[in-house]
């Protein structure tokens, strides 16, 4: 848990905007902060090496990058395996996030991976691969039809109210 | 659109360690021996192309004292589109996808409490033509958020 200096939540809201395209752009920040750009660029390194930054850099779209299906695959395995099995997926390549997620009533599974391939039929053949492997057969793969929001997390946004301390 | 042997070592440096100095853009110029003024032109276009979507700090969500959830709602296909814009309606909705299943809206949250995840489950549970709302909060994080080498694309 952080708690912030009021520049540094400056700062953060300034960041919530896309980094500005132009030669100094952590000079635009800086103003949109009210800080100077020096301080921008350490609080920022800072926080790469505390972790409070997990990375910094851009997000690109994978579909136009020629990764032309991506399916969320979702498993039920038994608990006592999901250190295990989860380990496994997240060490394939085709696997860009893999999480152990709570179940729900109706929604029994509770390790999902993201799988990306050239189609969706490739993708399929992944996971069913994945699920010989591991032996875990009560699975799905779901397939977005359309995508109807991708932003990024807006911190200390007005309206949003504030983390607990 | 067509991407050359420049715009993928671009790609692939932007989306990985950005520089964060002075001028990032003239670093990365000189990292692939072209002109800041080229990478910057370059990077322009890849963005109004939409293969860049942002640049920027991705933050650790539970570093900034935030938390986050993956939901999945059932709703009837007719009013697809209206539950759609209530739920983006949040700041707190960074994702939603249409996907074919029973469950058939998945959206994720970011939000500054579990109470503030709450009411907006709530408020979304009560939308006319929502039968079903549910939240998948992650309890363990294996991978997170891997970038893939762009020269290696279309294998």
């Amino acid at each position: 848990m952080n708690s912030f200096e009021d520049w540094e939540i400056g700062l953060i809201r300034a960041l919530n905007q896309p980094l500005p395209q132009v030669p100094r752009p952590f000079a635009e920040v800086a103003e949109r902060a009210g800080v100077p750009e020096e301080q921008v660029i350490e609080r920022v390194r800072g926080w790469l090496d505390s972790g409070v930054v997990r990375r910094f850099g851009a997000r690109v779209n994978h579909r136009a990058l020629g990764y032309r299906a991506n399916g969320m695959a979702v498993w039920h395995v038994d608990d006592a395996r999901v250190e295990e099995v989860g380990a496994h997926l997240a060490a394939q390549s085709e696997v860009s996030h893999c999480y152990a997620r709570r179940a729900a009533p109706g929604w029994p599974y509770n390790l999902y991976a993201m799988i990306h391939g050239p189609s969706e039929d490739e993708v399929r053949a992944i996971a069913e691969r994945m699920a010989d492997t591991t032996g875990c057969r009560d699975y799905e793969v779901l397939f977005s039809s359309r995508e109807l929001k991708k932003s990024a997390p807006m911190y200390f946004a007005e309206g949003g109210g504030e983390p607990a301390p | 659109m067509t991407l050359d042997a420049l715009d993928k070592q671009i790609l692939e440096l932007v989306q990985g360690a950005f520089p964060v100095v002075e001028r990032p853009f003239l670093h990365i110029a000189q990292e692939i021996g072209a002109t800041e003024e080229e990478v910057l032109k370059r990077l322009r276009r890849l963005t109004e192309e939409g293969l860049v979507r942002r640049i920027g700090p991705v933050f650790n969500v539970r570093r900034m004292g935030y938390t986050s959830t993956l939901c999945a709602a059932q709703v009837a296909p007719d009013v697809v589109e209206a539950v759609a814009g209530f739920v983006n309606g949040f700041p707190e909705v960074t994702h939603n996808y249409l996907r074919g299943h029973r469950f058939n809206m998945w959206f994720t949250l970011v939000a500054a409490s579990e109470e503030r995840i709450g009411a907006i489950l709530d408020a979304v549970g009560e939308v006319e033509g929502v039968e079903e709302v549910v939240s998948l909060p992650a309890e363990r994080m294996f991978k997170i958020n891997v970038h893939f080498p762009t020269a290696e694309r279309e294998s």
